[in-house]
């Protein structure tokens, strides 16, 4: 039988850690939503958004070199590390966004990529996804034996303790999980409530500045739903290499326009170079106070996104 | 894959919401150049023919278009844009069904598979039934990164394919070839032709593309695997950091071993398994 691929379950944000004995918790990982597909014959991987991402991680293909079970759908998160061995989003983008596959094998010895799993949605042969929670888990960690690249993502009944690590350790955040939920396909429900240290979004480039010939800081917009394109706020610290913003300062060249895209005007700024707004990139902050730019915003990474998916909400 | 383009086919009174993937993709082997006496990368430098060696800022650069006589006109990224929008159709639309072996493969340029939009997926699937059935290929008029192109769209497997199709003024006439008005087909004898399609009857085999493979590109590849695996990097100056030996175990040791300080910080130990509790 061959499986099509399904939308999975996401978490709705919350502000405070939900308090109770039917809440757990887990960490966070801060990487591309990776859910495998195993029939029994093939393996195949695909993403939230459905695209196949089977080539892209060859290191986690042999599903029964970590998961005894006869035929299964699994769904974690694929993530990287940084050099500091701390997770990143970035580096996990060198993966994920590769375009030539013939490139895999030499990235794939660059920056090796770690399967944090934390579900299981079908089990030797059955839909499990109207199982409780309690039980999805209790099949996972008897059929996962997690080696060097495929590990399932702990649970904590101390959320509140977990949280707090994730702050000491600059972790994305925590995600609540109620054990007598089941796990809704194209769900987005309250039973998985998602907390975090530090809000991202998706932004689309609609201006850079230079200093000399090379682009130090870009300027970010986001649609609202009449399509009129918004300023929310420039960067120009975060992830980047040199070797980043070189290649962004030649991928602009054929992007340049002469008129501001922005329907408002940044804040002054002279010399600013506008873009056609096409090149999306994902973008960490600490606040974003109504009426006001991002605040402390830094460079993830730049992702591969529709900029008119990229709304104000 | 990666989007190309994303829009609609329409015939007639049905419209498909599409988005097209480049169906083939560039292999080759692409170098780098470093200076063979201090080692950094050699670099393009933009300078104008009267301004000595300085380089000239993106922002000082205009767009000409330069005329046989030498003259120029110039024109502004905000008149390129207005043209692109203004000729940009996001819809391609069937002018025609033609028989596959109508055309000549001289106008095939480049090849896109046409993906269904979810909400799609049923005019899409008629669509290619249709020209199954019917053993017919659409044509249509496309506008693929603002240049205006002929198209074929035809059924491959379940799904469909668009060729992207050079207009025949594009296709160059080839009596201008060197010996073409030679070439005489009298001068060759009727026992030549036999034995020659003797021959050709000996080597007809079935198409198996998966037959002929680069071979150059695929020793190259080797050398420089072969090179990696032996450590022959170039000494450059400034190289990148060496990737440490972190991985995600110390990773998750570390965040054990902070959970457990924590909780021994703030609460009585509970056991980290919720799953064992009755409920």
């Amino acid at each position: 039988m061959k499986f099509k691929p399904i939308i999975p379950f996401e978490p709705m944000s919350s502000d405070d850690v939900p308090q109770g004995k039917e809440w757990v918790s887990q960490i966070k990982w801060d990487g591309v939503r990776i859910l495998t597909y195993f029939d029994g014959i093939e393996v195949r991987q695909f993403n939230r958004k459905l695209n196949e991402r089977t080539k892209h991680f060859p290191e986690l293909i042999d599903v029964n070199s970590y998961c005894k079970a006869k035929s299964v759908i699994l769904d974690g998160e694929v993530i990287a590390l940084d050099q500091k061995g701390n997770p990143s989003f970035h580096e996990v983008m060198r993966r994920d966004g590769i375009r030539r596959m013939d490139r895999v094998s030499h990235v794939m010895q660059a920056v090796p990529v770690y399967y944090m799993i934390f579900d299981v949605i079908f089990y030797n042969g059955e839909w499990i996804n109207n199982y409780p929670l309690d039980k999805r888990l209790d099949i996972l960690s008897d059929i996962i034996t997690p080696n060097k690249y495929a590990q399932t993502v702990p649970v904590q009944q101390d959320s509140r303790s977990l949280f707090e690590v994730t702050k000491q350790h600059n972790l994305e955040g925590i995600v609540c999980k109620n054990l007598n939920s089941r796990y809704i396909i194209d769900g987005k429900t309250s039973d998985w409530q998602k907390v975090k240290n530090y809000k991202d979004l998706i932004g689309v480039v609609g201006g850079v500045t230079y200093r000399g010939d090379v682009v130090n800081s870009i300027y970010i917009g986001l649609y609202d739903d009449k399509g009129k394109f918004w300023y929310v706020g420039h960067v120009g610290t975060g992830k980047l290499s040199k070797a980043d913003w070189k290649g962004l300062t030649k991928i602009i060249e054929s992007l340049k326009v002469d008129s501001n895209p922005f329907i408002n005007e940044p804040d002054k700024q002279k010399n600013i170079q506008w873009l056609k707004p096409l090149i999306t990139v994902k973008v960490q902050y600490i606040e974003w106070p109504e009426g006001h730019t991002l605040r402390q915003p830094s460079i993830q990474a730049f992702v591969n996104q529709d900029p008119k998916e990229c709304k104000l909400t | 894959m990666h989007t190309v383009w994303k829009g609609s086919i329409s015939f007639g009174l049905v419209n498909i919401p599409v988005k097209l993937f480049s169906a083939v993709e560039d292999k080759d082997i692409k170098f780098r150049q470093l200076h063979k006496e201090c080692l950094t990368p050699i670099r393009y430098k933009k300078v104008a023919e009267n301004c000595g060696d300085e380089e000239v800022k993106p922002d000082d650069i205009i767009k000409v278009y330069e005329t046989p006589q030498g003259k120029y006109i110039q024109i502004t990224d905000e008149e390129i844009n207005k043209l692109k929008e203004e000729f940009e159709l996001k819809q391609v639309s069937i002018i025609d069904f033609v028989k596959l072996a109508e055309i000549d493969p001289i106008y095939y340029d480049k090849t896109y598979y046409v993906g269904a939009e979810s909400n799609g997926t049923k005019p899409y699937a008629l669509l290619s039934e249709i020209l199954k059935r019917t053993e017919k290929i659409g044509i249509a008029k496309v506008t693929i990164r603002s240049s205006e192109r002929l198209a074929a769209i035809r059924p491959h497997n379940d799904m469909l394919i668009m060729e992207t199709l050079h207009f025949p003024d594009e296709v160059r006439d080839s009596g201008s070839v060197p010996y073409a008005s030679h070439i005489d087909k009298s001068a060759v004898s009727e026992k030549e032709l036999q034995v020659g399609m003797m021959l050709v009857d000996q080597l007809t085999t079935k198409f198996e593309p998966e037959k002929y493979t680069d071979t150059y590109r695929t020793a190259l590849e080797n050398l420089i695997q072969e090179k990696i695996e032996r450590n022959l990097f170039v000494d450059t100056p400034d190289k990148d950091v060496k990737k440490d030996t972190s991985n995600v175990y110390d990773l998750m040791a570390a965040l054990q071993a902070s959970i457990d300080k924590t909780k021994t910080e703030t609460a009585p130990p509970k056991t980290r398994k919720p799953r064992k509790k009755t409920s």
